[in-house]
């Protein structure tokens, strides 16, 4: 055995033993339907930043509407009325009008067919009848659509630019966008070649592309609230 | 660290890798090896694909063969790692912190709950940070920067 196969043998028996050690204190891990969701609620923080930014005033809200100090997101999406798994939200107050910030809910399309917003902007009316009433958002309510994506392969895969395409058809608006820590080209000439945009390699680091993709969020938000 | 196997005609994970994806199901944690498998075969098929299309013979002797080199299979399995276990748990981390920053709450408690009234999920107990503090340092010293090619 040469000193670099062993030396090979031991950098892999080390990998293996940090698992082990990892995989006990990480029990969220062992579902696959956690990873997207802690994305996504780090993608809503991005976008709470950026209307922060722009000199809104939030506020955590319980699923029964009032103010909070725990936000809690479902792990599956879900309706906006849904007795048991209606989530926190952020209520977002701005030049004399409100909206509110929703994780992983179901809305409207143009089809009528609901569909998951991983992170959306809706008009702050719409959804309290939304609640009052037990029925979904339509698209008509909605002022920011983000998709997320996190990965643990390095590149975006291609099907998932062509499902994006179809939900933003289901969405005339002027803010959809597909955030990833992965990217491709092929995916970004997809996307905005339908009108849509992408924000790839959005990750906790480097944090200067945090920073511009939250600039970039604040003056698409300046735009439409 | 094995930059010339990922020319191979054949389709084979390395010993390591296999090794690797057979910890991973013992520990729970089957579906993180089938994306290292996934993205390791993805890798490969974009090289057998570029074989393909520029087949080795050609009329000129002096022309260039253009040279496609996939990441490595070592290099994707370890890049898939990093994601999971370092970057997701920063990503959760900062989640956290900019939503009390933006809301101006500093006691906000952010949680992950399944459907219906259940308890919330702990995702990270809290000395993970520390205890994946060695993974890490061990990631950033033999994995690229992200978005380069280089293999190891």
């Amino acid at each position: 055995m040469t000193a670099a196969h062993s030396s090979k043998e031991a950098f892999w028996t080390e990998i293996q033993k940090q698992l082990s050690l990892l995989s006990a204190k990480a029990p969220g891990l062992k579902s696959k339907a956690t990873v997207p969701k802690l994305y996504e609620i780090f993608v809503l923080s991005c976008v709470a930043r950026a209307l922060r930014s722009i000199g809104a005033t939030l506020t955590a809200k319980d699923s029964n509407d009032a103010p909070t100090t725990t936000l809690r997101f479902r792990l599956a999406p879900g309706l906006i009325y849904s007795p048991t798994t209606a989530a926190s939200f952020v209520e977002i107050s701005r030049n004399k009008k409100k909206y509110e910030l929703h994780g992983g809910l179901r809305i409207k399309g143009r089809s009528g067919v609901l569909h998951e917003l991983d992170v959306c902007v809706i008009d702050r009316k719409a959804a309290v009848n939304c609640r009052a009433k037990e029925i979904a958002p339509s698209y008509t309510h909605v002022k920011l659509l983000v998709e997320c994506k996190f990965l643990g392969k390095p590149t975006f895969p291609l099907d998932l630019g062509r499902e994006f395409v179809g939900l933003g058809a289901e969405f005339s608006l002027r803010i959809k966008t597909i955030v990833s820590n992965t990217s491709n080209d092929e995916v970004h000439d997809l996307v905005t070649k339908h009108k849509g945009t992408e924000n790839f390699l959005i990750s906790a680091h480097p944090k200067a592309k945090v920073d511009l993709f939250v600039k970039w969020m604040a003056n698409e938000l300046r735009q439409v609230l | 660290m094995s930059p010339g196997e990922d020319n191979q005609i054949e389709f084979k994970l390395d010993e390591n890798i296999e090794i690797l994806l057979d910890s991973l199901r013992k520990l729970d944690l089957a579906w993180i090896g089938d994306e290292i498998q996934d993205a390791i075969l993805e890798d490969w098929l974009g090289v057998r694909e570029s074989i393909v299309v520029n087949p080795a013979f050609d009329w000129k002797e002096d022309q260039t063969v253009r040279k496609v080199r996939g990441r490595g299979q070592e290099t994707v399995a370890l890049s898939v790692l990093r994601n999971y276990f370092v970057e997701l748990f920063d990503v959760w981390k900062e989640a956290q912190v900019q939503l009390s920053e933006a809301i101006g709450e500093k006691r906000l408690h952010v949680e992950l709950a399944p459907p219906g009234v259940g308890q919330p999920l702990v995702v990270f107990q809290s000395d993970y940070e520390k205890a994946s503090s060695e993974l890490r340092r061990i990631l950033e010293r033999v994995l690229p920067e992200p978005g380069t090619e280089e293999p190891l």
